[in-house]
């Protein structure tokens, strides 16, 4: 071992712990020799391709052994018999799937290790095809590597442990120290950093808490959970103290423990505390939304992030059927999985294992090692009779117990409730189990969508005092599509340091989620020139950047004698076709156009000099208003009779012109003809996300169709820069901009 | 041809992608797990690679089946004394036969519908 490079021992390190997870006749026969083989092969990769083959080797041969170990114990030890003769099963193998014992003892556990995999695997699927930077996906991986080695040093520690009470407080405690101590984004305490990246510590540890909580309760281990309760609220977490509270709940449904109740009231009240203050984390691109805004990746993708998510829960199902000793540690289990995938369903959490962070990832695997192995069929069948029915008893008088905890006194509610506990208890074993097992789940749900609900209260984007928004659409927007949650706005924040960004040494903010488009005027503040522009803000179609190409762009217009009207347009949308299109932002553009234009008079404004200004996905708006003067929607009123063209165009490093993927072949859909109007075009040779391509090639097509047109093209400045001055030359634009609206005669000189 | 007593060495047809790698990797003599590993990547030129893991859940299996053996010569000289090498049984050497009959039945098949390309002509140096 002498001559190994430390890289490769710390690959070792990390990939023995999973030799452990492989069945024991194969690990006694194959161990010693597995290792020397991955020896072999860290050694030659780290020779041949330096760290980066290291890495990926390492990753490739960790995914390839938990699946291997996941396989054996999932086609069990009888392969041998079946290899020898198909057709006569080996006697001391009993046919049926999970009557094994030796099969069924660790199934729950195993099966969770195969979920962990795929639904991380998946994540990082859909990363790598949403193009999410490479050191994400690389978190995920080494999340998932060290969260299975978790699950191998558990099994080699001993076996059948849950954490004890004393334990269980003292991560309460530190949930409460993250809260109070830990990092700060947007008003809420859930992170602290650790090795250059953030952990949000309760998604680490809560799981296991409540885990563990489930399997044994006692004085130290409730007061863990109602200091973690607190914790939540002081954060404040809504969605984890949802979930704690759903949990507690199945579990008060589930057992008769006073303890259970106790913490029952605690974690109901401290998720009722989070439900008073609002939370209004921004959307992390590339963490949070992303049950929705995957499928934008392609299907494949949003399939890879669902699939992956329900994933989660199978441990917990297979438990509570062929687990029935431990039934309420399972419900627990899937309760907490499912909130977490509720809450990022709901609201602006990471989709669980998804994304990038991977203090989920660990908390899957910590709360997975603590599930109990199955206990001895011959100790649980002695048992068997007595307690089927002393359970299927138990549980509706606990829903009784639940609702009078939660409403406080024995009101109407509470005797319907036992009056349905009663009916039910009398129906018998398996319906009372059943009804009670939905009634739990439909609670957690409930609790959680309480939550969401409360989010909705959230009042959106607001002009500054003394402009008001005007709806585009008097009857609703034309074919609507259901919020994915409420309006907000956001600062952008980077998802790696929890900062937020900065453009010119100043924050800029985002809408998202916009369902009810509108307009927002603002007359000139100097001398009326009669022009106006509308503006459309960027945000690839997903949110919308609305102060710095927005309201910026706005003040600049106001204090040139330019009426600036802020188009707020719905997204995100479904992108659709090659070129990734948005088909509601076009509709929400035109019909702007057409009310500015129809109410040219009472806004002072001259009807034949309305232009349009576009930044980013708002610049390819800005384009396809230029292009397309076809109605895109049926008409609403008199307003749509009037012409939607621009008289001019501002076009700032527009996209979706032409992507390099297709050989930079033109967008079928921008149809340049010389009823184009007059337009002015700005992008940046190093710009990362709107290759300057584009705007060569819309310019090229304009000069083709005698358009008028100026092209600014300058070395440096990225995308994405607003009308925010820096040192680089291209921030000096809009002077240009104000020179070129002379020279067409658009304002005077 | 000695097979293993009483099988059929049909019986197991078709064999999975790896499991054939491993029986042509063997066949010109024993290996270790590694130079196994390194010898279906290069039969395959790269697109078949194996992880340890697969790798040694394969190996048993076949173990089982009796298609390979452990190697019961001494190890060479100065050799990781933790390696077991490798070696086709003639049962196992009869099945890769049988399976790679069975792709040439169907390699011909291909040919006749004209989805598989026909052989290449030889060379004769006179054509060159």
């Amino acid at each position: 071992m002498n001559g190994t490079p430390r890289a490769v021992r710390m690959a070792q390190a990390l990939l023995h712990p999973l030799l452990r997870l492989h069945p024991r006749d194969f690990r006694e026969r194959n161990a010693a020799e597995m290792r020397a083989v991955l020896q072999d092969a860290l050694t030659e990769a780290q020779r041949e391709q330096g760290a980066g083959g290291l890495l990926k080797r390492a990753a490739r041969e960790a995914l390839d052994l938990a699946a291997t170990a996941a396989r054996l114990h999932w086609t069990g030890a009888d392969y041998r018999a079946r290899a020898r003769g198909r057709k006569t099963p080996h006697p001391s193998t009993p046919r049926g799937p999970m009557k094994d014992e030796t099969r069924g003892q660790r199934l729950p556990r195993t099966a969770g290790i195969a979920c962990a995999v795929a639904a991380t695997g998946a994540g990082m699927l859909y990363m790598t095809m949403a193009g999410a930077p490479a050191t994400y996906i690389a978190m995920n991986g080494l999340a998932l590597v060290m969260g299975l080695g978790m699950i191998g040093l558990a099994r080699t520690a001993g076996r059948d442990r849950h954490l004890p009470g004393g334990i269980v407080l003292v991560l309460g405690a530190a949930l409460l120290a993250t809260a109070l101590f830990g990092l700060r984004v947007d008003g809420a305490a859930r992170w602290v950093r650790l090795g250059g990246t953030s952990v949000q510590v309760s998604l680490i540890v809560l799981p296991a808490m409540l885990v563990s909580f489930a399997r044994h309760r006692d004085r130290h281990s409730t007061l863990g959970i109602a200091v973690a309760a607190l914790a939540l609220a002081v954060q404040p977490d809504r969605a984890m103290a949802g979930i704690l509270a759903s949990a507690v709940a199945v579990l008060a449904v589930t057992t008769r423990d006073p303890r259970a109740h106790l913490a029952l009231a605690g974690a109901a009240a401290g998720f009722a505390a989070t439900l008073l203050r609002p939370d209004t984390l921004p959307a992390v691109p590339y963490v949070d939304q992303v049950l929705y805004t995957s499928f934008d990746a392609g299907l494949v993708a949003g399939l890879a992030v669902t699939g992956g998510a329900l994933l989660l829960i199978v441990p917990a199902l297979l438990g509570f059927r062929y687990d029935p000793d431990h039934r309420e540690v399972h419900a627990v289990f899937g309760t907490v999985w499912l909130g977490a995938v509720a809450a990022a369903a709901l609201g602006n959490y990471p989709t669980p294992l998804v994304g990038y962070g991977g203090s989920a990832i660990l908390g899957y695997a910590l709360s997975l090692s603590l599930i109990p192995p199955k206990r001895h069929p011959a100790a649980a069948g002695a048992r068997a009779g007595d307690g089927a029915s002393a359970k299927a008893g138990s549980m509706p008088a606990g829903a009784a117990e639940l609702a009078t905890a939660l409403i406080g006194r024995r009101g109407p509610r509470a005797r319907a409730w036992t009056a349905l506990a009663d009916v039910t208890g009398e129906a018998g074993g398996a319906m009372a189990r059943r009804s009670s097992r939905a009634g739990a789940v439909a609670l957690a749900f409930l609790l959680i969508a309480g939550a969401a609900q409360q989010g909705d209260a959230q009042p959106g984007w607001q002009p500054a005092a003394g402009h008001t928004q005007i709806p585009l659409w008097p009857n609703g927007p034309p074919d609507p599509r259901p919020g994915v949650g409420a309006e907000a706005v956001h600062y952008a924040v980077d998802p790696e340091t929890r900062q937020r960004k900065l453009v010119g040494g100043r924050p800029y903010q985002y809408v998202e989620n916009v369902t009810r488009p509108t307009i927002t005027v603002y007359p000139p503040t100097t001398g009326n020139t009669g022009a106006a522009v509308i503006v459309y803000p960027g945000g690839g179609f997903n949110v919308l950047a609305i102060d710095i190409e927005g309201t910026e762009a706005c003040d600049w217009l106001t204090s040139n004698g330019i009426t600036c009207v802020l188009l707020k347009y719905r997204v995100p949308c479904q992108h659709e076709g090659d070129y990734r299109e948005c088909p509601s932002a076009h509709q929400d553009a035109q019909r702007a156009m057409s009310i500015v234009r129809s109410r040219a008079g009472e806004w002072h404004i001259d009807p034949n000099r309305i232009g349009v200004m576009g930044f980013s996905a708002g610049a390819h708006m800005a384009i396809m208003s230029s292009t397309r003067f076809d109605r895109l929607y049926a008409a609403v009123d008199e307003a749509d009779r009037v012409s939607s063209r621009p008289d001019f165009a501002i076009v700032l490093y527009p996209g979706r012109v032409a992507y390099r993927r297709t050989n930079f072949v033109p967008n079928p859909d921008i149809r340049v003809t010389e009823r184009t109007p007059p337009t002015f075009l700005v992008h940046t040779w190093d710009d990362p996300m709107n290759l300057v391509e584009n705007s060569l090639i819309y310019a090229t097509a304009l000069r083709r169709a005698g358009v008028p047109a100026e092209l600014h093209v300058y070395a440096q400045g990225g995308h994405a820069f607003g009308l925010r001055r820096t040192e680089l030359s291209a921030t000096a634009w809009p002077e240009l901009a104000e020179a070129w609206l002379k020279a067409i005669g658009v304002v005077g000189p | 041809m000695p097979t293993h007593p009483e099988q059929d060495p049909t019986r197991l047809l078709p064999l999975t992608p790896l499991s054939l790698a491993i029986l042509l990797a063997l066949a010109e003599g024993d290996l270790h797990g590694y130079a196994i590993i390194k010898e279906v990547e290069r039969q395959t030129a790269g697109q078949l690679t194996v992880g340890t893991g697969s790798l040694y859940a394969a190996l048993q299996r076949m173990r089982d089946e009796a298609l390979i053996a452990e190697s019961p010569d001494e190890p060479p000289a100065g050799a990781d004394a933790r390696r077991r090498y490798y070696r086709l049984t003639p049962y196992g050497r009869e099945v890769a036969r049988q399976e790679t009959q069975r792709m040439a039945r169907v390699l011909a098949v291909a040919r006749e519908k004209r989805i598989a390309p026909e052989p290449a002509p030889e060379l004769r140096p006179a054509d060159r």
